[in-house]
């Protein structure tokens, strides 16, 4: 297969004017794969799979409706709210009621009252609000009314909450914006007309700004990762046109690659927000080794076109083995169920592949045309050497050949030791993980939880063993019981049931019947009433309210509650187990990263059979693997020991970061082989020293783009990816260290197998 | 053909539509085009007023008649309704269908146009009012009353439109108005 890409680029170095325009038909085809990127949260489908805890949230919120697609709106005043500001959020409200897809509002003027004369229910604020009009007494009435178990109202009257409800439909983020827009304009009108503080929070608009961090992490990532890129390879080629050189190939193919996912419908998501720069910076790294040796062999004299094809035919083979074993991380991702995770199998894998041939194509085209400057290829050829190859490593690897067996033992035990730390893993979930929670958006949540108490739930469905009992005594005293037993219990917080509207009925001296009960729900909108009773009214919820907590301790809580119910025996009703978002996706996300440390040890075991079998040595394949799984072992015990857990991003992190830190050993391999052809005169160990000498300047250089360019998702906006981001480059600088250190020493260890 | 030739068709045109009666145009075009409006509406009818404000679209069918749909809401709930109106078998005849999302079943009305009298001694320039009064074919029960309906939607122009909904208790011969909603073009 070499032989028939040198064939290919003695053709590219012939005919390099018509390469460029086949470049520029490709770049013109791109456009509209860029115009069709699509952005997606995917936080609603990460958890999508076959485990159990999902099929049964699925399967309940067929039976009830979800809080997913509420808009919270929390209304400020400086003071107690005055008679002309509630006419105005009154207005307000009326007019959120009329935007498209808006399903329901609920909010201090949903409350209802019962007239004692008449009896009828009426609404608790008048029609009108006149200067006469008492005003303290009507808000102290709403904040003691807990009809639907949430207060509405801050205990200074200066703060209300509307909870806006949109139709199922708006859980797709593109239907629900013109929504959002058009809701954050009503909250300006108010806003400006009455002289309060209107901010939007809640599930939808939180998903909304993270889209939006999306698309701006899109565009600043991956020029602070290009700007970045480029002042390393300044740094290290010490050409300003030598950098720009080796940069070119890597936009190109991140900009093929974006164009690829845009035409093949792959959206960037939470997961797959860090890729394009995760591209950039693998390209830029193969570059470099390219880059190197072109300047290498033309600096020693060799003819720039002769030294351009020699490098090629050197490089193609680590190039693609590198591209493979990173390819194959990403395929491990496959193995999840998630579909975002298999998205990212997907997206990396082709955003590599891709990379690849944009590479091996573009980047020595570059270097041919760059040589037809004189200017441009006096550089190239410029005997001052790259900043990294002057430094000397000789001393290092003989320090360490001379200790292999000592290097050796305290890799692997420091490995065992990690992996034991490491093990059982300890997982973390939070759903706002993907959020600041210094953004204004999360303080207006916080502030809405001040007020409305937690938001997130832990729900049990209750089912009537028998539907005659419906709103019977004696339904209507079990759910009493379950509910002031959680009410009290040590799970603590709010509980809302249908005990919630009897206390209410109650709290009104109404009488207790099937009848006032059914009107009273009656009076809530049908989604509300949902969230009490199923839809085929064969089931009642109890909902704990809580908040949102990591998934280690969500998972305590349902325990305890599981442990409560199975106590319980109950005349009318049978607890069904504990659901609700929150707990599937504690459960699901244990479940989830618990799969990705098997895709974690199927990419391990894959690129050390691959590098077995593509140099044809069983030592290569074996030494490849303590290398670069302790780097990882490390990582996961000091999160572990330091209290942060594997979480999805540290997870998908480490995975990655393996597939790209073998890329440094492959290349170690190969200009040890090439060193083995080159040099038979020499011993074992002292082929590993000039190969090592030879690729460590290489190596810290890549390592040094690879870092520099994941430094760049420091400036996202999302604290996920800037972990992920701040996870990958340790595990490359740790590999490189084992690479300098534990591979010369497993190699010389090993050497009487490498000969074989 | 000359210029004096086409300002006299252009005259005759103007003219013969200046003499067409008001009541000769199709009553159901009024109907078309987006509306918003505001009003009060009674709950349950007979109870205390709210405020309630409503967004309408209205179109014209090819079997000829009009539907009037939308959303209405007030402060505590929010609803969807359609209003069909035929037109009968009279000149100035119409039957109509009302359907409330989460109330039973269509109701029907037969209605009649009224445009008023006084219009004819009003200035040239003053707007003659348009009515359709609509009675229900059969009164219904609700919360313990029958419920008779008469509704009255009158067209002052093109661009505004008012809805006013009595309704009678049988039982008791109690009236409400239930519902009164000044509409106009967004």
């Amino acid at each position: 297969m070499i032989e028939h890409t040198t064939v290919l680029y003695q053709q590219l170095a012939r005919r390099p004017v018509l390469c460029v325009g086949m470049l520029m038909i490709v770049v013109l085809m791109c456009v509209p794969g860029i115009m069709n990127l699509g952005f997606d949260d995917g936080l609603r489908s990460v958890f999508k799979s076959k485990q159990e805890n999902f099929i049964r949230f699925d399967h309940h919120t067929g039976e009830f409706s979800q809080t997913e697609n509420d808009v919270i709106i929390l209304v400020s005043s400086k003071s107690e709210f005055t008679s002309g500001q509630l006419g105005s959020i009154r207005e307000m409200v009326l007019d959120a009621h009329l935007l498209d897809k808006v399903e329901a509002v609920f909010s201090i003027f949903s409350l209802q009252k019962i007239n004692q004369q008449s009896g009828n229910i009426e609404p608790l604020f008048p029609q009108e609000f006149d200067v006469g009009t008492k005003i303290s007494g009507l808000l102290k009435d709403a904040r003691n009314m807990n009809f639907a178990g949430i207060s509405l109202l801050s205990s200074q009257n200066d703060k209300t909450v509307l909870v806006v409800t949109l139709d199922t439909n708006a859980s797709n983020l593109s239907i629900a914006s013109p929504v959002l827009r058009d809701l954050k304009v009503l909250a300006q009108d108010l806003s400006a007309l009455a002289d309060l503080e209107v901010e939007l929070t809640g599930m939808l608009p939180i998903r909304n700004h993270i889209i939006n961090g999306l698309k701006r992490d899109q565009a600043l990532i991956n020029v602070i990762g290009a700007i970045l890129g480029f002042f390393a390879s300044l740094i290290i080629f010490r050409s300003v046109i030598i950098a720009v050189l080796n940069g070119i190939a890597p936009v190109f193919a991140l900009y093929l690659a974006l164009s690829v996912f845009g035409y093949t419908g792959i959206n960037i998501d939470v997961v797959t927000n860090a890729l394009p720069v995760l591209l950039l910076v693998l390209a830029s790294s193969d570059c470099t080794h390219i880059t190197y040796e072109i300047r290498r062999r033309s600096g020693a004299g060799e003819p720039i076109h002769s030294a351009i094809l020699a490098s090629m035919r050197d490089m193609t083979a680590p190039c693609i083995l590198t591209s493979l074993t990173t390819i194959l991380a990403f395929s491990s991702l496959y193995f999840s169920q998630s579909p975002i995770i298999k998205g990212l199998a997907i997206a990396g894998s082709l955003g590599v592949f891709i990379a690849l041939l944009t590479i091996l194509f573009v980047h020595p085209l570059v270097f041919v045309l760059a040589s037809r400057v004189p200017a441009f290829a006096r550089l190239i050829s410029d005997p001052a050497k790259p900043l990294m190859a002057r430094v000397s490593t000789g001393g290092l690897f003989r320090a360490v050949i001379r200790r292999k067996r000592l290097v050796t033992v305290a890799g692997l035990a420091l490995a065992i030791s990690a992996f034991t730390q490491l093990f059982p893993i300890q997982t973390q979930y939070r759903f706002y993980e993907n959020i600041d929670l210094d953004q204004p958006i999360m303080e207006t949540l916080r502030g809405v939880e001040k007020i409305a108490g937690p938001l997130s739930a832990i729900e049990i469905p209750l089912y009537f063993k028998d539907a005659s009992e419906v709103f019977s005594d004696q339904m209507l005293a079990d759910i009493k019981n379950i509910h002031e037993l959680f009410e009290a219990g040590e799970t603590g917080g709010t509980v809302v049931s249908l005990h919630t509207i009897i206390r209410f009925l109650n709290s009104q001296n109404r009488n207790v019947s099937k009848k006032t009960i059914s009107d009273a729900m009656d009076l809530l909108p049908e989604q509300y009433r949902y969230r009490m009773i199923s839809r085929d009214g064969a089931a009642i919820l109890l909902s704990i309210m809580v908040a949102d907590d990591h998934s280690a301790a969500v998972r305590s809580k349902v325990r305890k509650i599981q442990s409560v119910l199975d106590k319980l025996s109950l005349k009318t009703l049978e607890p069904g187990k504990p659901t609700g978002f929150l707990e599937m996706a504690s459960g699901s996300s244990h479940y989830m990263i618990g799969q990705l440390t098997i895709s974690f040890f199927i990419a391990a075991l894959a690129c050390s059979f691959l590098i077995g079998v593509w140099y044809r040595k069983v030592s290569y394949g074996l030494a490849a693997v303590l290398p670069n799984v302790l780097p990882i072992a490390c990582v996961g015990a000091v999160l572990t020991m330091i209290g942060a857990d594997i979480q999805f991003s540290s997870a998908l992190a480490l995975t990655i970061a393996f597939g790209i830190a073998v890329d440094d050993t492959v290349h170690v391999f190969n200009r040890l082989s090439l060193e083995q052809k080159n040099t038979l005169q020499l011993s074992a160990s002292n082929q590993i020293i000039a190969a090592m000498s030879h690729i460590s300047p290489a190596l810290l250089t890549t390592t040094a783009i690879l870092t520099g360019g994941m430094i760049a998702t420091g400036f996202s906006a999302m604290p996920m990816i800037r972990y992920f981001g701040l996870l990958c480059a340790i595990t490359f600088v740790l590999a490189l260290l084992c690479d300098l250190v534990l591979l010369p020493a497993i190699l010389a260890l090993s050497g009487r197998f490498s000969k074989g | 053909m000359s210029r004096h030739m086409w300002s006299s068709i252009l005259v005759i045109v103007l003219s013969c539509g200046f003499m067409v009666p008001a009541h000769a145009e199709d009553m159901l075009g009024f109907f078309a085009g987006k509306w918003t409006g505001s009003g009060f509406v009674r709950q349950q009818q007979f109870g205390v007023q709210q405020k309630i404000k409503c967004k309408i679209n209205g179109k014209l069918r090819q079997s000829g008649s009009a539907i009037f749909a939308g959303r209405c809401a007030t402060a505590g709930k929010a609803g969807a309704f359609s209003f069909e109106v035929i037109r009968g078998e009279g000149e100035d005849q119409y039957q109509a269908v009302a359907s409330y999302s989460g109330v039973g079943q269509p109701i029907g009305y037969k209605g009649v146009e009224l445009t008023e009298d006084t219009a004819q001694s009003a200035p040239t320039d003053s707007p003659v009012t348009r009515n359709l009064i609509f009675t229900i074919n059969r009164p219904y029960l609700r919360d313990g009353r029958k419920i008779h309906s008469l509704i009255a939607i009158s067209f002052r122009d093109q661009n505004h439109m008012e809805i006013r909904e009595m309704v009678t208790d049988l039982y008791t011969n109690e009236i409400s108005d239930a519902l009164t909603l000044q509409f106009a073009r967004p």
